[in-house]
């Protein structure tokens, strides 16, 4: 096996099996920041969730100014959008249920959205594959937020079981609510 | 729409798992042209300081000292084409350093009747970005330094005003080229000159007053390009991932699928057209690679060549229309005889030389041809 190969292999694998031990190996404090019953496997959706969030919200900014001039300009705006949504997500934990259906909820709207965004470009865009590119993120983001506030209002949070805190981990637990 | 989902899908696939695209080099030294009447070399991106700069730029010096003694009396033309000093372009607070950068292109051009050089802004010679206030003066210092280097010799910055006109050199009596910088263009920088309506109305002036004449068109942003500014990247040689996403949805106004780069390529394109003067090709710097590649637009210039990679280095991948790509450092140099303007490239090879690596006639309207190089390890 060439060393370009092994290379390459490492690169999918590495990001693959960190993902994995996030889901499957899930330490209990960890997953303590995250209300029952989301759990770790929430946390994982809502990065991801957030990373497609920023991500779409940079390009749309980005297009709408016809493109960034400097890396710091993008990257403004990508850690407002990242923090924006995972601010979001967490703070939902004040109801697990809701936070649950919000998390998946936008994670499969930025799934929707993208195809949603993918279509639309069919029909008005410019036929690049720059701009497929722009309007499946941008679809993405605008995704993310429609599914998430769907899968948010339309939990039932009187299945919740019990209260929950924002966050508790063993250093930090600031308990909000009932 | 099933057809979008499938070409982004199999576009990402097949960025995943591409490997780049490599040429087989010339195995001989193309035949020297008895009656060469102009040489343009082409230089880009030579503003980093590397050590394949400094090979690259002896090449050229070299090249040129050839030049006289093959074609004494016959004139030729050194365009650096832009990012002359990297990364945020001229400072006079960091004058040592940065005009250091500049005297090193600067001493290629060898103080001789008939030989010029010609330095072309590029992005990085703009300071930091669109809303640095310091991007014009940038330009202006690197103006007075060139001029203090050049001290007597034929060396200069153009365009020459702030409004950023375009430039039409003559280097012979049919051989012009006419120098735009595309960077004041992606900035549209509010300024008392007329705005970009009025410099596309210059430049098809320009372009109009050199018709059935041979014409280069000079800019640093190239119009079409197989490297990572045409959104040539593959996701995992170009991890990470959101530089991939970021390329791939033209979020930099650098890279040619962002909506003020592609809006000005179509301006080109038809201010081309209208000019009713079809240039021979465009030659850029912007990517960090050697490639010439024909232009698939019937209407458009015939060729673009990319010569970006005096100093820096990265991946050309095979496009429609590509004769020869490389990531190697180097240059390129157009001999026009009489009925042909031939191209050659020039890269630095593993044993430090620089060589002759691909060689073909942009002469297409005159029944020459321009044939793809082949590639490596494909039968012939």
């Amino acid at each position: 096996m060439s060393r370009e190969r092994t290379i390459r292999i490492a690169r999918i694998c590495v990001p693959v099996a960190t993902v994995a031990l996030g889901i499957g190996g899930s330490p209990s404090d960890a997953a303590g920041q995250f209300s029952h019953p989301c759990g770790l496997e929430c946390a994982v959706v809502l990065g991801a969730v957030s990373v497609t969030f920023a991500t779409g919200a940079t390009a749309a900014i980005g297009r709408l100014e016809g493109g960034y001039h400097t890396a710091p300009q993008a990257a403004t705006v990508w850690i407002i959008g990242f923090t924006a949504a995972g601010v979001g997500g967490t703070a939902l934990s004040v109801r697990g249920v809701r936070q649950r259906d919000g998390i998946y909820g936008a994670a499969i709207g930025a799934i929707g959205g993208a195809v949603v965004g993918l279509a639309a470009e069919a029909f008005i865009g410019h036929g690049t594959s720059s701009t497929r590119w722009a309007a499946s993120l941008i679809g993405a983001a605008a995704g993310v937020l429609v599914g998430g506030a769907v899968g948010a209002l339309s939990a039932d949070p009187t299945a919740e079981p019990h209260a929950t805190p924002a966050f508790s981990t063993p250093v930090l637990s600031i308990p909000i609510g009932r | 729409m099933i057809r979008s989902i499938a070409l982004i899908s199999a576009s990402a696939l097949l960025g995943a798992c591409a490997s780049n695209t490599s040429y087989e080099s010339t195995s001989a030294p193309p035949l020297p042209l008895p009656t060469v009447v102009a040489s343009v070399y082409l230089v880009g991106d030579a503003g980093d300081d590397s050590p394949g700069r400094d090979r690259v730029l002896a090449a050229v010096r070299s090249d040129l000292e050839d030049h006289r003694g093959r074609h004494p009396g016959t004139p030729a033309l050194v365009a650096f084409l832009g990012d002359n000093i990297y990364d945020v372009g001229a400072r006079p607070e960091f004058r040592g350093v940065d005009r250091e950068l500049l005297a090193a292109q600067v001493d290629v051009v060898p103080d001789a009747p008939g030989i010029q050089g010609i330095f072309l802004p590029g992005n990085h010679d703009w300071g930091k970005g669109a809303g640095d206030p310091d991007g014009q003066s940038a330009i202006e210092v690197q103006r007075r330094w060139i001029d203090e280097i050049a001290a007597g010799r034929q060396l200069r910055l153009l365009p020459t005003d702030s409004c950023a006109a375009p430039a039409v050199v003559d280097v012979a009596r049919d051989v012009h080229l006419v120098f735009i910088d595309t960077e004041w263009l992606l900035r549209r920088p509010n300024d008392p000159c007329g705005g970009v309506d009025r410099f596309y109305e210059r430049l098809e002036e320009a372009l109009a007053s050199r018709r059935g004449g041979r014409l280069i068109l000079a800019a640093h942003h190239p119009m079409t390009t197989g490297g990572p500014h045409g959104g040539n990247v593959s996701l995992f040689e170009n991890v990470p991932i959101l530089y991939y996403l970021a390329v791939k949805s033209g979020m930099s106004v650098q890279d040619l699928g962002s909506g003020r780069y592609s809006d000005m390529i179509q301006r080109l394109r038809r201010v081309i057209r209208e000019s009713g003067a079809v240039p021979i090709a465009i030659a850029s710097g912007h990517d960090h690679s050697l490639q010439v590649i024909r232009m698939s637009d019937g209407d458009g210039p015939y060729f673009q060549l990319v010569s970006g990679s005096a100093s820096k280095s990265s991946a050309a991948k095979r496009i429609e229309g590509t004769r020869y790509a490389t990531s190697a450092h180097g240059y390129m140099r157009l001999d026009f005889t009489g009925d042909d303007v031939r191209v050659v490239t020039y890269a630095l090879a593993d044993d430090d030389a620089v060589r002759p690596v691909f060689a073909c006639s942009l002469a297409v309207e005159a029944g020459r041809s321009c044939p793809e190089a082949r590639l490596r390890g494909r039968s012939p």
